[in-house]
């Protein structure tokens, strides 16, 4: 009698362990990051407080006191959403700068492998609007926002080794009612 | 006669000495530089206590520090204590708790290693292990209490009382406690493996997916509470392990030496690394010394901590490192004369290398409890 209750007990924590183990693989795959950032829409984001790397997951250098800069020719950003809004069908991502290297840099933005197109970022504007369809985006899983700059460089400080493009306060993914 | 009969009562009750003289010890520290002993919660004590008050909390940012890294158990215990006795506070509740199974695992050790070795050897190495540096968190409002409890009743049913289903659901509530505690299935796994035994090693084996119930539990409360069934291991994010990320570093043997040779010996850290060298150089050693199954423990433990070790993480690892039992038990049995029932030369130089230990052990409480670079 009391094997059984063992080898039932031992088959329930089989069926656990199933269920558990889809659970997480469903999550990993959905999430394929340890850790992503959840952000509102309409509510900025700091591009200075991030810790353990969640939000600026790749090609991102550290954050500096007013912004932070892209590190690469390739930087990711990877961010969940809480909420979906039934209402807006149409987003932009908003970009707030404060540095650009050469006073303009082509951006190439892909979201979710889906090209997104050419963008001219410049020092002059005062945000980075980036149109996106809602097809585009995830709101059950991770997205991820890749910025291509191919003419980021290292700055003429030659102490300065980071190969730099835009540099950035903070974030935001926006309901745009256009 | 009467001498004969005192000497005989202090043999008889030396684990529960060891535990009153230490408890004390650490608690006449604590009160001298904290003030009231449970009034400041130090590092993981005030999250423990957040979780006993609060339940478990999510702020949604995986990178801010949050209690969900935090293993049930132990707030669970305390709570029901609280329940129990609702005029004990939070702190008291904690502080209950931990000595509690502080007297619980040194028990434990000693009957294990008198039950495999003998008396002398079981007392030099729970003296031994209570001198340790870093061994003084068995008192304090931290789960390592629990946690060594859960390891020596694990190695206690599995070993010495043949009860493989008793020691699963120990595995059980060990992975409920810390995130490590599931390892003591491989070696389980290793114990019902080596056995010759048919019957038994296939009734081992069908039984041992029940281990899995703990963490499995944990891990569906984190995605129907908060969405995320790796909760307690993405939010370590926070907390500076990177490792966790599933990246394995073995150059991190570098940073170790760094650590283990910076020599201000004031410093913790490089403590922590001057221990984490003994473990290894000490791990090779005790393959012939310590009992196989200890062995594989200690392996297996050893090898986890080296993984997870990162710098930042080395601030709390000196107190991870006292579980790894078979240091103490190895370095008893190559520095005393285990089997004579003299005391020897060599006891004595032991017992002095306990009192450099204690001494260097009080001069890190003082700089935890003083709240000083130490962090727990």
């Amino acid at each position: 009698m009391k094997n059984i209750i063992i080898y039932i007990l031992s088959a329930i924590s089989i069926i656990l362990v199933i269920i558990t183990g889809v659970i997480i693989i469903d999550y990993s795959i959905k999430h394929p990051y340890a850790g992503s950032k959840k952000i509102e829409v309409n509510k900025p984001v700091s591009a200075l407080k991030d810790i353990g790397g969640v939000l600026f997951i790749k090609g991102w250098s550290s954050a500096e006191p007013t912004h932070r800069w892209t590190e690469s020719k390739r930087s990711h950003i990877a961010f969940d959403i809480i909420q979906k809004i039934d209402s807006c069908h149409n987003y932009t991502i908003d970009f707030y700068p404060v540095h650009v290297m050469d006073e303009c840099q082509e951006v190439r933005l892909f979201l979710n492998n889906k090209d997104l197109g050419d963008f001219r970022f410049c020092i002059s504007d005062t945000i980075f609007s980036i149109p996106i369809k809602s097809d585009f985006l995830f709101f059950d899983r991770t997205n991820t926002l890749i910025l291509d700059i191919p003419n980021a460089h290292r700055p003429d400080n030659p102490a300065d080794q980071r190969i730099l493009g835009i540099a950035i306060k903070q974030i935001m993914l926006s309901c745009s009612s256009k | 006669m009467q001498f004969q009969i005192v000497l005989n009562w202090l043999k008889r009750f030396a684990p529960e000495i060891l535990f009153v003289a230490f408890a004390f010890l650490v608690f006449f520290l604590r009160s001298k530089i904290v003030g009231s002993v449970p009034g400041i919660l130090l590092w993981d004590e005030g999250w423990y206590a957040s979780i006993i008050n609060e339940g478990y909390v999510y702020t949604g940012d995986v990178g801010e520090q949050n209690n969900v890294v935090f293993f049930p158990l132990y707030p669970f215990l305390c709570i029901v204590l609280k329940r129990l006795l609702p005029f004990l506070s939070s702190e008291i509740s904690m502080m209950i708790i931990s000595n509690l199974f502080a007297y619980i695992s040194i028990k434990m050790f000693f009957v294990i290693v008198k039950y495999f070795y003998n008396y002398k050897t079981a007392l030099l190495s729970t003296l031994f292990w209570l001198c340790f540096p870093f061994s003084f968190f068995l008192f304090l409002g931290f789960t390592e209490s629990l946690f060594f409890s859960l390891v020596f009743l694990f190695f206690y049913f599995l070993e010495i009382k043949k009860m493989p289903f008793i020691a699963l659901l120990i595995i059980v509530l060990a992975s409920l406690t810390r995130l490590y505690g599931i390892l003591l299935i491989l070696v389980y796994l290793y114990s019902i493996l080596i056995g010759t035994d048919t019957k038994t090693k296939i009734y081992g084996l069908v039984i041992t997916p029940i281990a899995s119930i703990g963490i499995c539990l944990l891990c569906l409360y984190q995605y129907v509470q908060f969405g995320d069934p790796l909760l307690f291991l993405h939010n370590q994010l926070a907390w500076g392990h990177q490792s966790i990320n599933g990246v394995i570093n073995f150059l991190k043997f570098k940073d170790i030496l760094f650590y283990a040779f910076q020599f201000e010996l004031d410093r913790p850290n490089c403590l922590t690394g001057m221990i984490f060298l003994l473990n290894g150089f000490i791990l090779i050693s005790s393959f012939k010394l310590v009992r196989k199954l200890f062995f594989v423990f200690y392996i297996v433990f050893f090898l986890f901590f080296f993984w997870i070790f990162v710098p930042y993480s080395m601030k709390s690892m000196g107190r991870y490192l006292t579980v790894l039992f078979p240091l103490y038990l190895s370095l008893v049995l190559i520095l005393t004369d285990y089997n004579s029932v003299e005391i020897t030369y060599k006891d004595i130089r032991f017992l002095f290398i306990c009192l450099i230990l204690l001494g260097i052990n009080i001069h890190l409480m003082e700089l935890f409890f003083g709240n000083l670079i130490f962090v727990g």
